[in-house]
């Protein structure tokens, strides 16, 4: 079923809330898919449940089991980012797409396995396999597009990232991933601001840009890099046993917490920032985002595929992007979601 | 050979917003470690800020009357570093948009003001085995004040922060005590031969805690410089650190030298425009300031020179001498109150003037009372400082301590009469032209009273008694 | 040639020299493929987009909201004293 169909179901009254969260939990405990199970799930069932029964009226996904990407905080769950660096961080306030998600009665199950700071090919095997009905991610696009499910990288800004551990500060972005594309839609319009995803849409040709992969790449690393920084093993993260001083501390913490990919995102993010590099290429990175979102805004929707050279384009402008089960995807101009939602639909 | 020193001063004023730069923590001083914090300024991750709108409006009062050219569109940068007092490994700073730039104070330029967040407090452990961090202070918001390299002497040193200490106090962003760490001071310094165009190589100094600190920190980097080169050395630019107990400085390692910040434009925090509106309410809301006052006081109201140098030396006290001219309209007394009796309570208390409490309502009464000759001067003191040290109400006091003067014109006939039947020789000299035993019967009158005489009161009764003998 | 010192001091990661050397590799051989994006010439003053947003001037009150209680905090601090959070002693 998909989740617009449990919910329906849920409302009439054709399989309880519990019922429903139990299934999905002894899924998510089997599953190598997910690091951590929501304890509390049961008692916020009941809560859901007694509210449905008073008449409450929650939203059009009331009851529906959901899954996060372990870089999203619920408070009391132990969130780690797939990050030895972040082994017992336990989160000290709820995300704000958390709160907006128990407001409107879905039921947190719990947080999926991810590549350190990185994406979640986790949650799309999880939610192709339906583990869970869907989950929301970080840009998922390609490990959406390798498992045949639908998942919107939302326009930059629409979804508050209050609470979400920053990977790269100007293009993340918590979208859903789920095995319709109504599914996104509904679950997309819980968690974003409606002004921010509802422009209509159409198709248009796109212009080339040969350096934008490049720039995307200059940015991502940099801005990764310095957000890793606060994981210094002094007020935050693991703390090496093998150091002997302070620096050892940094260098030896940091250096164990961290996986090789990371490590190589945040030297190479340091080295187009270091000396002279800022001038030669992170100042020209930005300046090539100008020139790439300007010539951008008269585009209002195209197919591309999914890989490094077309995602780019979307995370630099902030677009948003819809992948398709035929492994493709569909980007739109801002605050278009919606829309592209319904558009990949047909 | 004839040196030349050459600084310049890079001053970080802690401001005296409620809350944090980035967050809703308070600023207040003193708490317990780590008691102000949150995840936010605790550099935790999942966090955001949000500039605190006051930061940006203290940075335009303060540059607008330092003659600044306020920057229309502000941002801020990061600038990334590992140390144990930075939650977060990066301080979010102005690199690229400072808020201000140029304007000065008397003959020194300034070059920028910027906007930054302060660093948390470290606590090293007395046996040297560990440090300890307390994050109440990380992301106190700071005004960075950098000067051009305009000083050649300590005075002008110590003369431009007295003046920006008395600008930042005026304008009420700033509560300047040095001793809480809340206006720093960093010297850089150089020395060149008196007249060479180029500058020498310049050392930064930190840990300059006091006025006198910096004096005796400029005193001897600059003979350190001095004597470096005349032996043939050379000087290393780097930053030292000043130890005032041992009198010397000493090179700083790790944090502060070869170090590359990576500076970088922050993506979390949008653009700051300042527009002609916003401009121009902030401008509308300065306060006049302590040389202005000092004008006005003394072309206004005569005051002298001295005394009105006395009374702008702090806003508080300022602030209480315009009251006290607005509820009395004179402000002679007021000036007079205030540079004597009030100064001596001060001193003599060790009462900072920021922490002087005191009710102008009852001193202004006191001011009415001794100018319509109800108390004396002696009595007018005794109770000013009752109402000082204690609040008293000050009728309440006069009538309790039987201060209130005898405004019984019978007494007073009868005490004048008494008087110049018992002084009949003065009373002749006075007659024969001789003006000085007026004061003598003055006091003959006032004895009779027991003290009691206003001479306000006394004086005129006196002469026309003496006009009808 | 990258200085994989001076980068590993920067970013304050220590690296087993098979691990440097790996990277130092990696790193150059992106470098060498950058030529062309290097080579770029943008005018001094050809706008820069630091994020896709637009907003300005989004600011907040001077208004005192409650901290977080201490020992929340210090939870997730790798090492305290109840009070503090502690590191290796720092040599000045």
């Amino acid at each position: 079923m998909t989740a617009l169909q449990i919910a329906a179901a849920i409302a009439a009254k054709e399989v309880s809330v519990a019922d429903i969260t139990t299934q999905y939990i002894e899924k998510a405990r089997a599953s190598a898919n997910f690091v951590a199970i929501n304890e509390q799930a049961m008692e916020q069932a009941a809560q859901v449940q007694a509210k449905l029964d008073a008449g409450e009226t929650l939203s059009p996904l009331a009851g529906v089991p959901v899954a996060l990407q372990d870089n999203i905080f619920v408070q009391g769950m132990p969130c780690a980012c797939g990050s030895a660096i972040m082994a017992d961080y336990m989160p000290m306030f709820d995300a704000e797409v958390v709160q907006k998600l128990q407001a409107a009665g879905l039921i947190v199950i719990g947080k999926l396995a991810m590549n350190e700071f990185a994406d979640s090919p986790q949650a799309a095997a999880a939610v192709a396999a339906d583990e869970i009905p869907f989950a929301l991610v970080t840009d998922n696009r390609k490990a959406a597009a390798q498992h045949g499910v639908w998942h919107i990288k939302p326009t930059y800004g629409a979804v508050s990232r209050l609470g979400l551990v920053a990977n790269v500060s100007s293009m993340d972005a918590i979208g859903p991933v789920a095995r319709s594309a109504e599914d996104c839609a509904a679950l997309l319009q819980i968690i974003a601001d409606a002004q921010w995803i509802d422009l209509p849409s159409g198709l248009t040709e796109l212009p080339a840009f040969p350096h934008a992969l490049t720039a995307c790449e200059i940015i991502s690393c940099a801005e990764a890099g310095a957000n890793l920084q606060k994981f210094d093993g002094i007020s935050l993260g693991k703390r090496s046993a093998d150091a002997q001083n302070l620096t050892e501390t940094y260098k030896f913490s940091r250096a164990q917490g961290f996986g090789m990919a990371t490590k190589r995102r945040a030297l190479f993010g340091s080295l187009m920032l270091a000396g002279d590099n800022y001038e030669l290429y992170y100042k020209k990175a930005l300046q090539v985002r100008a020139q790439m979102k300007a010539a951008l805004e008269g585009v209002s929707m195209a197919e591309l595929p999914v890989d490094d050279v077309h995602n780019c384009l979307a995370s630099l402008a902030g677009l948003p992007a819809i992948v398709k089960p035929d492994g493709k995807q569909i980007m739109g101009a801002a605050f278009t979601d919606i829309a592209l939602a319904k558009g990949g639909a047909a | 050979m004839s040196w030349e020193i050459v600084m310049g001063l890079e001053v970080h004023a802690e401001l005296s917003t409620k809350s944090k730069i980035f967050c809703g923590c308070s600023t207040e001083f003193g708490a317990p470690p780590n008691t102000h914090v949150c995840p936010g300024c605790a550099g935790e991750p999942g966090t955001l800020p949000v500039l605190n709108r006051a930061v940006v409006e203290y940075a335009m009062r303060l540059g607008l009357t330092l003659g600044c050219d306020i920057t229309r569109v502000n941002t801020f940068d990061r600038k990334n570093y590992f140390y144990p007092d930075l939650s977060k490994a990066w301080q979010t700073t102005q690199l690229y948009a400072p808020v201000c730039r140029n304007g000065g104070i008397g003959d020194v330029r300034l070059h920028q003001i910027h906007m930054e967040e302060d660093a948390g407090k470290l606590v090293h452990a007395p046996d040297g085995s560990a440090a300890y961090m307390d994050y109440n202070r990380g992301g106190t918001p700071l005004l960075e004040i950098v000067t051009k390299p305009d000083f050649r002497t300590t005075e002008q040193v110590l003369g431009f922060l007295e003046t920006l200490r008395e600008t930042l106090l005026y304008l009420d962003i700033c509560d300047c005590k040095m001793q809480e760490g809340s206006l720093r001071c960093d010297v850089n310094l150089s020395v060149r031969p008196v007249g060479q165009a180029e500058f020498g190589t310049r050392t930064e100094m930190k840990n300059l805690n006091s006025f006198k600190a910096i004096a005796r920190a400029i005193e001897y980097e600059s003979k350190r410089h001095i004597d470096v080169i005349e032996r043939g050395g050379s000087i290393t630019q780097e930053t030292r650190r000043w130890d005032d107990n041992k009198g010397k400085s000493m090179p700083m390692r790790n944090k502060e030298n070869a170090q590359d910040y990576r500076y970088f434009p922050c993506p979390d925090i949008p653009p700051v425009v300042i527009d002609d509106a916003w401009l121009e309410s902030v401008r509308a809301t300065l306060p006049e300031l302590a040389a202005q006052k000092r004008e006005r006081y003394t072309g206004e109201y005569g005051i002298a020179p001295k005394d009105a140098a006395t009374i702008t030396v702090h806003k508080t006290i300022s602030a209480l001498f315009e009251q006290l001219v607005e509820l009395t309209g004179q402000p002679k007394e007021a000036a007079n109150l205030i540079t004597g009796e009030l100064m001596r309570h001060l001193n003599n208390t060790g009462t900072l003037p920021e922490d002087l409490q005191v009710d102008a309502g009852k001193l202004a009464q006191l001011i009415e009372l001794v100018l319509q000759g109800k108390i004396n001067r002696a009595a007018y003191k005794q109770t000013m400082h009752a109402v000082f040290g204690e609040d008293v109400q000050p009728m309440e006091y006069i009538e309790a301590h039987g201060l209130l003067m005898q405004d019984n014109s019978d007494a007073l006939a009868a005490a004048i009469a008494a008087a110049i039947a018992a002084n009949p020789k003065a009373i002749a000299d006075y007659r024969a032209g001789n003006e000085k035993t007026f004061g003598f019967i003055m006091g003959q009158v006032m004895k009779e009273l027991k003290g009691q005489g206003n001479p306000a009161l006394v004086k005129p009764a006196l002469e026309a008694a003496l006009a009808d003998c | 040639m990258i200085n994989m010192k001076t980068l590993q001091d920067l970013t304050m990661l220590a690296l087993s020299p098979e691990e440097s050397t790996q990277l130092q590799g990696e790193l150059e051989q992106k470098i060498a493929g950058m030529a062309e994006f290097a080579a770029l010439d943008f005018p001094a003053d050809a706008p820069l987009c630091v994020t896709p947003l637009t907003h300005t001037n989004m600011m907040r009150d001077d208004v005192v909201h409650t901290h977080t209680p201490r020992e929340v905090l210090l939870q997730n601090a790798p090492a305290h004293n109840g009070e503090y959070y502690a590191a290796p002693a720092i040599q000045e």
